[in-house]
C-alpha cells in the first residue's frame, strides 16, 4: 500500500490540506488572516490536534498553524524527503577478522517517528556503520537487521530468533565475532538468555546498545559500537557480554558479563552496571584490559543454540499492601512458574503465604529472589524466610530478579521436575550465581573514578 | 577607502540579537540560571558526529567542526547544574515564565505570533552544548522595530531558547566549557537585512536594546550578545559574533565591507588570470631535502621538532596572499588564522612574504618553486608539522583558497577588538534544523490574551510620554526604562515628591551605590517608599536619602525608623538651626569680621556638619545667609 502522502493528518487540517491540494513536502505559499509564510509541509504527529498544520519555514524552524487562520495555500514545489544515512564509504579488508553486527532495533537505531514525534528505531545496520566508519580499521564487519523493535516489545520468542541467527553466523558463516544492536530498556534480559541459551559458545557475543538515538550529534552509539566491535574482534572471550559506556564521559566502556548486568539509571550514558561484582574488564581506544579471569575463553568448535523455552512463567515485586489475587491469578490462568522479588533478604507478607502455598500445591514453581539487587538471600535469618523454604520456596540465591525469571523460563523449557528445577535453578550455569561476594564489588569499582567515590565519603 | 558609498556596493545588514531573561529556572530544567567563578566539581569529556538534518542532508558547518577534531571538556557544580545539562536527562517541562517574556517581546516588535510552538533542534558540533544541538522556540515573525527616521525594520525571527556552555579555554585540541550558563533562557531576535547603512545598524542595535532592557531580561556584562550579518553585491551574508560595545559597529562594518570588497577582487583577478577549480590540488611535496642544510634557524629549529615541511601550489594565487583585505592584514594571514583553527597547525608561510626574514634564500625558493612546479602567477604555502596535521593544514588551504573563485564565504567570525575579524566556523544553515524529538508541541491559547492585556508602550513612545508628563529630560525618562523601574518610578511620584528626585534617586544614586560595591539589591521598593514618604511629610531632608539607602543596603531588615535612629537624623526644627547658626557665627566672629561676605562658605560648612539631613539643605544655606547678613550690617550700624 502506497504510504498516505498525508500521514499524520486527520479531521480539519487534512480537509483543508485536501481541499487546497497540496501534501506532505510540498513546498507552499501560506496565506493567513495575519501573514504570509513560506515552507514545506511536515507529517503531522497522529498525536497531536487536528486543527493545526505543521510548517518547515525555510529558515528550518517548525511552526504550528492554526487552520481556521488559514486563507490560501498554493504549491510552489515538491520534494518528497528519505532520511537515510548515505551509502557507507568505507572499503571493507577481507583479510580482518571477520564480524556480524545484527541489529534488533533500540535507540541505538533511533530516528524521528512523525506518526508519534518521538524516535523509533528505523535505522539499518548499514546506516549504523556509514554512521561509524571506523568499524572497517577493526574488522570486516558484516551488517544485518533482524527486528525493528523497541526494546520493551522484546519476548522469549525473539530470544530464540536471536539466538539461532547467531548460531548459524558463527557455525556456518565463521564469524568471529558477533555485535548485537538492542534497546537498552531490556538488553539485560536478552543478555542473560543468550547466556544460558547459547552452549558451548567459541567467540564472543556482544550486545550494545546506546542511550542517547544516534540522530544526535552527542550519542552515545558511536563510541559504544567502537568498543563493542573491538570486543568482539580482539578479546579471548567466549560468552554473552553487554559493552557500554563505564562512565558518563566519552572515555572509556565497561565489559559487563550477560547474567550479571542491570540498567541502573533510565538516561544515563552510564546506566548500566554488573552487579554484586566487578565487570569483566574494560575497553578504550581499541584497547582491552580484563579486570578477572575467571570468564569462558575463546576457542574452537560450534556453538549449539539450546532454545527451548517455557514463557508461562511471571516475574511479581512484593511490596506492603500486595493482594493475594495477583498470585491467585497467575495460579488460575496456568503460569509455571513465578519469580519473586522478595523484600530483603528474601521474604514476603503473610497476607500472600496462602495463595503462594496454593501455588506449590498446584506444581507452580516459586524462586525468590531480592529486590535489594545487591546481596545474597539468606532465608534461615528471620522465621519468615523458613516458613517460606518450608512451603517449597526455591530460594534464588544471589541471582538478579530478571535473571532469575529468564533462567526460569529457560529451565522449564527443558523439565518440569521438581528436583531437577530445584537444583538447576539454586546451581550455577552462566555466571548468573556468584560463589564469593567480593568487598569492592558493591558500586565503588564502577564509579566514575575512585577518587571521586574517596571525596564523596570524605566529605560525609 | 574612509568614505564607503554604501548604497552603491548593494550594502545589507542585519543583526541578531541574543538576550538572557530573568527568570527563577533554565529553559528546559529546574536548575538556577546563575554562574560562577568556582573550580569545577566534575569533569566530562565528550565527541560530538555530525547528524543529519530532517530534511535527509547533511549542514557543511557540522562537516567542518568535525574536521577540527576537538575533544569537549565540560566543567561542571552539583550546587547548579543537574544531569540534564550533562545530556545525561531528557528535557522538562519548559519554563513558561520565559516564553511568556518572549511573547511580549514579540508583541511589541509588531510580530506575527506562533500559535502552535515547536521545540526545535539547532545542531551545533563546537561542543558549545552537550546535547550537540541548542532547543530553540520559534516564537514569532514577520514583526518589525521604527527607527526614528521613521524606516521600518523587518524582524524575521522570534526565539525563545537556552544559552549555550561557556567557553573557558582552549588547549591544543582540548576545548574547556562551562556549564553555568548552558540552559539559562535567551531571547533571539534577528531582523532582516533591511539596515542599509551603518548608521541604521547602529539605530536598530539602539532601538532593539532598548526594547530588551525595558523587559524582564538580565543586566551586566555577558546577558546580550549582539552579532552583524553583513553583506555587499556579489557578497556573501558574513556573520560577525559577539559584538560587545555599540561603538564597535561601525568600525566592524566598515572593516567587513571592506574585506569583501578585496576578496571580491581576488576573484576578478583569479578570473582574468584564467583559473579555473580544477587547477587546485591535494597535491602535497615533501621539501625536506631541500631544507636539510638549510641556513634558516626558523626552518631549522622547526624541523627538530616536527617531521615534515610539507609545501602545495597555489595557482595563479602570486601577489594575492599579501593583498591586504582589512586594515593590517593581508588574505595570507587569514589563510593561516584558518588554518590554526581548522588544525591547530601554526607558522604557514607563503609566497608573498620576504623570505629573508626567515633567513630562507633565495634558491632554496626557486628549488621549492620548481619541485612545485610553479608557473607564472603561481603562489605556494608550506607548513613545518607532523606528516597528518600538516596534510590537514594544506587541505584547509586549498579548500579555501579555492572558494576565492566564488567570493565571499558565508562564514562566521569573531568580531575584534580593533574593528577587524577572525573565522570562526562555517554558517549554519537550514540543514542542522531537527525538530527535538523530546518534546511535544506547545499551545499558545489564552496565554497570548492575558500577555495583551499587560502590554506595555514601545520605551521610545513611552520615554517621549514619560518626558512630557513629568517634565523631565528624555534621557531622564529614558534611563529609568532602562533600570526596569517604570512602575515603581509612577508609583512613588504618586506620593507627591519631585519626579527628577526620584528618576535620579532610581537612576543615578544607586548605579553609584552600587559601583562603590554595596549590594544594592538588598534595597527593596517598601525601603524606597518609605524614605519618599518620610520626604513628602518633611521628617527628612532629601540629603538624607544617600545615607539610608547605604543603611538599607546593608541591612535590609531595617525599618526607616531604625535608619533615622543610626544616623540620629531626627529633623531640626527651624528654631533650632537659627540657634545653631548664631553660635557658629559667635564662636567664629573673628573669621566673619575679616572676611565678611565671605565668611559664609566656611560657616555653611561647620552648620552644615551637624545639621545636614535634618533639615533641607536650602532652607540652611537660606538662614546662614540671613544671619550673617544681619550680623555684618549690625557690624557696620
Amino acid at each position: 500500500m502506497a504510504e498516505d502522502p498525508l500521514k499524520g493528518y486527520s479531521g480539519e487540517a487534512k480537509t483543508i490540506l485536501e481541499k487546497y491540494e497540496v501534501k506532505n513536502w510540498s513546498q507552499v505559499v501560506i496565506e493567513t488572516t495575519e501573514t504570509t509564510l513560506t515552507g514545506t509541509i511536515l507529517p503531522r504527529s497522529e498525536l497531536a490536534d487536528t486543527k493545526h498544520i505543521t510548517l518547515k519555514l525555510d529558515t528550518g524552524y517548525n511552526i504550528g498553524i492554526p487552520i481556521d487562520t488559514v486563507t490560501n495555500i498554493k504549491e510552489i514545489g515538491f520534494e518528497a524527503v528519505e532520511y537515510r544515512l548515505p551509502k557507507p564509504d568505507v572499503v571493507l579488508d577481507p583479510k580482518k577478522p571477520r564480524i556480524v553486527l545484527l541489529g534488533c532495533g533500540g535507540t541505538i537505531a533511533c530516528r524521528l517517528d512523525y506518526r508519534s514525534g518521538a524516535v523509533i528505531p528505523a535505522l539499518t545496520p548499514e546506516e549504523l556503520y556509514s554512521m561509524v566508519p571506523e568499524l572497517a580499521d577493526i574488522a570486516y564487519v558484516e551488517t544485518r537487521l533482524l527486528f525493528e523493535l523497541l526494546s520493551e516489545d522484546m519476548k522469549p520468542e525473539y530470544w530464540v530468533k536471536i539466538a539461532k541467527e547467531v548460531e548459524k553466523e558463527i557455525n556456518e558463516k565463521n564469524a568471529k565475532g558477533v555485535v548485537l544492536g538492542h534497546g537498552t530498556d531490556t538488553l539485560g534480559f536478552t543478555s542473560a538468555a543468550l547466556s544460558f541459551i547459547l552452549k558451548n559458545l567459541p567467540v564472543p557475543v556482544v550486545m550494545v546498545g546506546s542511550q542517547r538515538s544516534s540522530d544526535r550529534p552527542s550519542s552515545d552509539a558511536v563510541i559504544n559500537l567502537i568498543n563493542a566491535v573491538t570486543v568482539a574482534t580482539k578479546s579471548d572471550i567466549g560468552e554473552v557480554v553487554v559493552c557500554m559506556h563505564g562512565t558518563s564521559s566519552d572515555n572509556y566502556g565497561l565489559i559487563h558479563r550477560g547474567t550479571r548486568v542491570r540498567k541502573m539509571h533510565t538516561s544515563r550514558r552510564d546506566a548500566f552496571r554488573t552487579i554484586g561484582d566487578i565487570p569483566l574488564g574494560k575497553v578504550q581506544d581499541g584497547k582491552i584490559v580484563m579486570l578477572r579471569n575467571d570468564y569462558n575463553k575463546r576457542k574452537e568448535g560450534n556453538v549449539f543454540a539450546d532454545t527451548k523455552v517455557d514463557p508461562k512463567v511471571a516475574l511479581i515485586y512484593t511490596y506492603p499492601g500486595i493482594h493475594a489475587d495477583v498470585i491467585d491469578h497467575l495460579v488460575d490462568t496456568g503460569y509455571h512458574g513465578i519469580v519473586l522479588g522478595g523484600t530483603g533478604l528474601g521474604h514476603a507478607p503473610i497476607y500472600i503465604l496462602d495463595s503462594l502455598k496454593r501455588a506449590i500445591e498446584e506444581d507452580i514453581f516459586v524462586v525468590m529472589t531480592s529486590q535489594c539487587l545487591f546481596g545474597h538471600i539468606g532465608m534461615n535469618v528471620y522465621v519468615r524466610g523458613r516458613d517460606l523454604l518450608t512451603m517449597g520456596i526455591i530460594p534464588g540465591v544471589n541471582m538478579l530478579p530478571e535473571t532469575a525469571y529468564v533462567k526460569l523460563v529457560w529451565v522449564l523449557g527443558h523439565t518440569q521436575n521438581k528436583d531437577e528445577v530445584r537444583e538447576r535453578m539454586t546451581t550455577n550455569i552462566s555466571g548468573e550465581i556468584i560463589d564469593r561476594e567480593l568487598f569492592n564489588a558493591y558500586f565503588v569499582y564502577q564509579a566514575e573514578t575512585d577518587k571521586r567515590i574517596e571525596k564523596i565519603l570524605k566529605e560525609f | 577607502m574612509s568614505t564607503i558609498d554604501y548604497e552603491k556596493i548593494g550594502f545589507k545588514a542585519g543583526i541578531e540579537i541574543h538576550q538572557e531573561l530573568e527568570t527563577s529556572r533554565k529553559l528546559f530544567c529546574l536548575c538556577s540560571p546563575e554562574l560562577t567563578t568556582d573550580k569545577a566539581d566534575f569533569l566530562i569529556t565528550r565527541y560530538f558526529r555530525p547528524v543529519l538534518g530532517e530534511l535527509g542532508e547533511y549542514d557543511r558547518q557540522m562537516i567542518v567542526e568535525f574536521d577540527k577534531d576537538l575533544t569537549v571538556i565540560y566543567e561542571g557544580y552539583n550546587r547548579i547544574n543537574c544531569s540534564y545539562e550533562i545530556d545525561e536527562t531528557p528535557p522538562f517541562e519548559p519554563d513558561f515564565e520565559s516564553i511568556d517574556i518572549c511573547l511580549e517581546l514579540a508583541l511589541l516588535l509588531n510580530a506575527h505570533i506562533v500559535d502552535e510552538l515547536h521545540v526545535c533542534r539547532k545542531n551545533y558540533l563546537d561542543g558549545s552544548v552537550p546535547c550537540g544541538f541548542q532547543r530553540t522556540i520559534y516564537v514569532g515573525t514577520d514583526g518589525y522595530v521604527p527607527l526614528p527616521s521613521g524606516k521600518k525594520i523587518g524582524i524575521t525571527t522570534i526565539c525563545c531558547e537556552e544559552d549555550a556552555a561557556r567557553k573557558i579555554k582552549q588547549e591544543g585540541r582540548k576545548v574547556f566549557y562551562r556549564l553555568d550558563r548552558l540552559g539559562i533562557p535567551l531571547v533571539e531576535i534577528v531582523t532582516d537585512p533591511d539596515c542599509s547603512n551603518p548608521d541604521e545598524v547602529f539605530e536598530t542595535a539602539l532601538r532593539l536594546g532598548l526594547l530588551l532592557r525595558s523587559s524582564k531580561v538580565k543586566r551586566g556584562i555577558g546577558t546580550i550578545r549582539q552579532d552583524l550579518n553583513v553583506s555587499i553585491k556579489g557578497g556573501a551574508r558574513v556573520e560577525l559574533k559577539g559584538v560587545q560595545k555599540l561603538d564597535w559597529l561601525t568600525k566592524l562594518v566598515e572593516n567587513e565591507v571592506k574585506r569583501q570588497i578585496a576578496l571580491l577582487e581576488i576573484t576578478n583577478e583569479l578570473k582574468s588570470r584564467n583559473i579555473t577549480e580544477e587547477m587546485f590540488k591535494y597535491d602535497f611535496k615533501n621539501a625536506n631535502n631541500i631544507f636539510k642544510d638549510t641556513e634558516s634557524k626558523f626552518v631549522k629549529g622547526k624541523l627538530k621538532k616536527e617531521k615534515v615541511l610539507l609545501a602545495v601550489k597555489l595557482p595563479g594565487m602570486s601577489g594575492l596572499l599579501g593583498k591586504e583585505i582589512q586594515p593590517g592584514k593581508r588574505f595570507g594571514t587569514e589563510l593561516a588564522e584558518r588554518v590554526t583553527i581548522q588544525t591547530g597547525v601554526k607558522g604557514l608561510i607563503h609566497s608573498d612574504e620576504n623570505m629573508e626574514q626567515y633567513g630562507i634564500s633565495d634558491k632554496e625558493t626557486q628549488t621549492l618553486g620548481k619541485l612545485l612546479e610553479l608557473e607564472k602567477n603561481d603562489a605556494f604555502v608550506f607548513v613545518i608539522a607532523d606528516e597528518d596535521k600538516g596534510s590537514h593544514a594544506l587541505r584547509v588551504v586549498v579548500d579555501r583558497t579555492k572558494q576565492c573563485l566564488e567570493g565571499v564565504p558565508p562564514e562566521t567570525r569573531a568580531a575584534l577588538e580593533n574593528g577587524n575579524s577572525m573565522f570562526t566556523r562555517e554558517l549554519g544553515g537550514e540543514a542542522r534544523l531537527y525538530p527535538d524529538t523530546d518534546t511535544p508541541p506547545i499551545i499558545i491559547g489564552d496565554r497570548l490574551d492575558k500577555i495583551k492585556k499587560t502590554l506595555p508602550k514601545e520605551p521610545w513612545v513611552l520615554e517621549k510620554e514619560m518626558a512630557e508628563k513629568y517634565d523631565i529630560e528624555k534621557s531622564l525618562a529614558r534611563k529609568i526604562i532602562l533600570s526596569g523601574r517604570v512602575p515603581l518610578f509612577e508609583k512613588i511620584t504618586g506620593i507627591g515628591v519631585s519626579p527628577v528626585l526620584v528618576a535620579t534617586t532610581l537612576t543615578q544614586t544607586l548605579v553609584a551605590l552600587r559601583r562603590e560595591g554595596l549590594p544594592v539589591e538588598n534595597i527593596a521598593e517598601e525601603h524606597l517608599i518609605s524614605i519618599f514618604k518620610a520626604l513628602s511629610k518633611k521628617k527628612i531632608a532629601k540629603e538624607a536619602i544617600d545615607e539610608i539607602l547605604r543603611l538599607f543596603a546593608e541591612d535590609p531588615s531595617l525599618t526607616l525608623e531604625k535608619t533615622l535612629e543610626q544616623l540620629s537624623l531626627e529633623t531640626m526644627s527651624l528654631e533650632d538651626l537659627q540657634k545653631l547658626i548664631a553660635e557658629v557665627i559667635e564662636k567664629n566672629y573673628d573669621l566673619v569680621k575679616s572676611k565678611g561676605d565671605r565668611a559664609f562658605g566656611p560657616i555653611m560648612g561647620i552648620v552644615m556638619k551637624e545639621a545636614r539631613g535634618k533639615i533641607d539643605g536650602k532652607i540652611i544655606s537660606e538662614k546662614v545667609r540671613e544671619e550673617l547678613k544681619r550680623i555684618l550690617e549690625a557690624k557696620v550700624n
